[in-house]
């Protein structure tokens, strides 16, 4: 959708919800439609979850959830004519992710009878390219991680790079009235369009952070989604429920949500800047914010996200209701790792660090763990013993050897077995892989464009 | 411990909300929206780096502290310790690794602006009631609201009361352990000892144990580190080990109890601050409400306030009614052979139940039946301990019958 003429005076971003497929009610569309929306914009993914979406390439939201919103949506868009863009397409926002959520768009379409071109972007990365990257010096850690080394890329399962606007905005330009983002900066989804059609960077990087998780700038984080009107000298913002209100403070507040620092934000180009941002109230229920600024970075830099196996887990639960033990649970829990490792090596022949165990008590500390200011003596508590190796069959023989240890283990002070509640039988799980997150560096590049890849068919 | 009404004894009391979650997969960022400028300001002299660093195990350096007053927000960030989604990550969106941020005692920031012994009247009145009584008389109100079992939860008979006056001690354990008899490398500084009695709320009960077998080879408690406790709200000094300098320790502020005197200071260092310890057959946990006296130290286990007072008078009405009508006219030699077991309580707190003389309790229909964990630890409220001597005989043989049975049914 190439602008023909000059910037318009403003552009309506329509955000329904903070993820696609958490849901919304289709008032909540008919609303942003009537409010002028220029562009429906939503985030499919995120890290929140844990590295398991991107190392295993799954998404964590049901399919039917996201057909279900992908329908309201795509009509809604199409029947307007203006684009719908989503980012993160499949949680990770892996190939995988970006062609899954493909196929439900393009069997709605079918099934609706929608005539849309989609674009796809892909930003899975291949570890061999990245590694010249590095060899180049091109690669940077960010805190609190240490440099890169090829042999960390090598282990990735899954490689994403975190694209900015530019890619969104090329297949825009390309026709595109729905665009399915990979991995994507929380924002690009929604400051895309409107940095096309020529917005300032100031105003529009900032309302797409206070946009990018729907409701949660609002008095009721659970009302879904909101709506943002960017100008040239700054925005205005409301929520979709009319019984929810933006005020100075749930918008100003949304600045401190999963962000490390409040007033500056790093995007790939640059970074947003509010320390001098003002809130005003224009009625009870929207906000106008001015003086956000964007400050372009000497050199473009694209975030890395990789995810790699760290080992085969198996988990084992057991309840533990018996005064005697939960009196000396700490006891009892040292006991049952000692045990277990001599058991472990003695049975398995399998030395102390070549697997992991990790002992949980939930009930008495297991969240907080060393942590934990008030332990007192619990009701009951939830034995899980999660253990990690390098394949899975090591991983469930470790566990069938806790088994009975969970079950009966008692404390080295009595003279009998007790025996525990075991919630299943089998009292254990395997998990499969295990990932942990292991890129936290950026890229230098030369073009936005470079490390992303565009397909665009006429559906 | 405060009533409904009282001033805000927690951060996350003060707040709006306390909040915590990840920024990013390795970042981590805690929140503390407040709801005035009062509060705000609590909340900004409370949250310093040094208290992060202290609740969360994380380097001061690697903090972000964000102050917003114009928000009324407090935030902080920090690399997160443990890597989200790693096997030991038990909180994948860190959403509740903001407790023990709002568990922070709100008094503590207060004292930084008030004299160093002010207290929040809840703790002073506790403490108050408490140094009214002797360990005996608390001791059996314990017993009478069944909150521990009879043979724990107080000092042995290996240590004494070294030095101190007649005034009960009543503090908070602050815990650490130490080794004297051979060298070792295992030694940390003392200043953790002072910097967790400096942030403990209110006065401070010293628990040290000795770790050598036997113990008592070298003194931590001399001249030195005496003076040093009594220029912090310490109230008393425990330990299974020894002490030495006794004339010095005579002039603190504060009793030590002990298992004798020594000569030596030998290999002496502390090992551990804020752990689990056990002195004189008592356990005892950092925060623990303990209290002392001539007889020895007697631990009140949570949630023994405030019952525990109004037990401790009503044994005391009781007790002296018995004494009374022995100095009455009422009184005689054959009224005191005929009387049966239990009726001098029966007459003196009105139970339908006879009770042996001596163990006259009468436990008030609201008092707790279960421990704090929420062990059981009689079937109902009753006047007459035989009974629930009793009670606990059938209960022994039937557990140790179960654990019988059990055996045949092992399956490993």
């Amino acid at each position: 959708m190439p602008d023909q003429s000059g910037p318009p005076d403003s552009v309506g971003i329509l955000v329904p919800s903070g993820m696609l497929g958490a849901g919304f009610r289709p008032e909540t569309i008919t609303r942003g439609i009537s409010l002028g929306a220029d562009v429906i914009a939503v985030d499919g993914g995120s890290t929140d979850s844990g590295p398991y979406y991107l190392g295993a390439g799954v998404a964590k939201t049901a399919e039917g959830a996201v057909r279900r919103d992908l329908r309201l949506l795509l009509a809604a868009a199409s029947s307007a004519r203006i684009p719908l863009i989503v980012s993160s397409c499949g949680t990770g926002g892996t190939d995988a992710g970006v062609n899954w959520v493909a196929d439900i768009v393009n069997a709605i379409c079918a099934a609706d009878g929608l005539d849309l071109t989609v674009a796809k972007i892909f930003s899975e990365q291949r570890a061999g390219q990245l590694i010249a990257e590095l060899e180049r010096g091109r690669i940077h850690a960010l805190p609190p991680s240490e440099p890169l080394d090829a042999a960390t890329l090598g282990r990735c399962a899954h490689i994403v790079a975190m694209m900015g606007h530019e890619p969104i905005e090329q297949a825009l330009r390309a026709g595109a009235n729905v665009v399915l983002a990979g991995r994507a900066t929380d924002t690009a989804v929604s400051a895309a369009f409107a940095l096309m059609r020529g917005m300032p960077p100031g105003p529009t990087w900032h309302a797409a952070k206070i946009i990018e998780c729907g409701g949660q700038c609002t008095t009721n984080p659970a009302s879904g989604g909101v709506f943002a009107r960017i100008d040239h000298s700054g925005f205005t913002i409301e929520p979709l429920d009319p019984a929810t209100a933006c005020t100075p403070t749930s918008v100003a507040a949304h600045m401190l949500y999963e962000t490390a620092n409040p007033y500056t934000m790093r995007e790939p180009g640059g970074s947003i800047e509010v320390a001098a941002a003002r809130y005003t109230a224009i009625d009870e229920r929207t906000v106008r914010v001015e003086g956000s600024r964007f400050e372009p970075a000497g050199q473009y830099t694209v975030k890395l996200e990789g995810a790699a196996v760290t080992g085969y887990e198996t988990v084992s639960f057991a309840g533990i209701r018996d005064p005697q033990i939960l009196a000396s649970i700490d006891v009892w829990a040292g006991f049952l790792d000692k045990t277990l490792t001599e058991r472990v090596a003695s049975v398995l022949e399998l030395a102390p660090g070549s697997w992991g165990g990790d002992l949980r008590l939930y009930g008495y500390n297991a969240i907080l763990g060393e942590l934990e200011t008030e332990p007192a003596t619990p009701r009951e508590v939830g034995v899980m013993l999660l253990v990690s190796a390098e394949d899975q069959q090591t991983a469930t023989a470790i566990s069938k050897l806790a088994n009975p240890l969970l079950l009966h283990l008692p404390l080295p002070t009595m003279s009998y077995l007790p025996s525990f509640a075991f919630a299943t039988s089998p009292a254990h799980i395997d998990r499969g892989a295990a990932y942990e997150f292991v890129l936290n560096h950026v890229v230098d590049t030369d073009s936005p464009t470079d490390l992303f890849r565009l397909e665009i068919t006429n559906g | 411990m405060a009533d409904p009404g009282d001033a805000p004894a927690t951060l996350g009391e003060l707040a709006l909300e306390v909040r915590s979650k990840n920024a990013g997969p390795f970042w981590m960022t805690l929140e503390a929206f407040m709801p005035d400028d009062q509060a705000y300001r609590i909340a900004d002299a409370l949250i310093t780096a040094e208290l992060i660093s202290e609740l969360y195990h994380v380097p001061p350096a690697s903090l972000q502290i964000f102050r917003i007053p114009d928000l009324r927000v407090v935030k902080v960030s920090f690399p997160r310790p443990i890597v989200q989604g790693s096997l030991r990550d038990r909180d994948m969106h860190a959403g509740q690794h903001h407790v023990p941020l709002a568990n922070v005692n709100v008094s503590a920031a207060q004292r930084k602006h008030h004299p160093r012994d002010l207290m929040t009247a809840t703790s002073v009145n506790a403490t108050e009631s408490l140094a009214r009584w002797d360990t005996p008389a608390l001791s059996n109100a314990l017993d009478a609201l069944r909150l521990r079992p009879r043979g724990a939860g107080y000092s042995d008979g290996s240590i004494q009361r070294i030095t101190g006056t007649a005034a009960p001690m009543v503090g908070r354990a602050v815990t650490a352990r130490m080794a004297a008899r051979e060298p070792g490398e295992d030694g940390i500084s003392v200043s953790h000892l002072h910097k967790a009695i400096a942030q403990t709320d209110g006065p401070v009960v010293v628990v040290l144990e000795d770790r050598d077998d036997p113990a008592g080879a070298g003194a931590f408690l001399g001249e030195v580190n005496g003076s040093l406790l009594a220029a912090l709200p310490v109230k008393g000094v425990i330990t299974n080990g020894r002490v030495r300098d006794v004339a010095e320790l005579r002039a603190f502020p504060y009793p030590v109890y002990a298992a004798g005197l020594c000569v030596a200071r030998a290999y002496m260092r502390l090992t551990d601050v804020g752990t689990d310890v056990t002195v004189a057959g008592l356990t005892v946990r950092p925060g623990d409400l303990l209290h002392g006296d001539e007889h020895g130290v007697l631990h009140l286990p949570p949630g023994a306030l405030p019952d525990i007072i109004e037990q401790a008078e009503l044994i005391r009405e009781n007790e002296q009614k018995i004494v009374e009508w022995s100095r009455s006219a009422d009184f005689s030699v054959d009224k005191l052979l005929q009387l049966r077991r239990g009726e001098l309580a029966e007459a003196a707190c009105g139970c339908r139940k006879p009770a042996p003389p001596g163990h006259m309790l009468c436990v008030r229909p609201s008092a707790r039946s279960t421990m704090p964990g929420g062990q059981v630890w009689s079937g109902r409220l009753t006047c007459d301990d035989f009974r629930l001597v009793g009670l606990k005989l059938i209960f022994l043989v039937v557990t140790r019958a179960v654990s019988v049975l059990g055996l045949s049914r092992r399956e490993a």
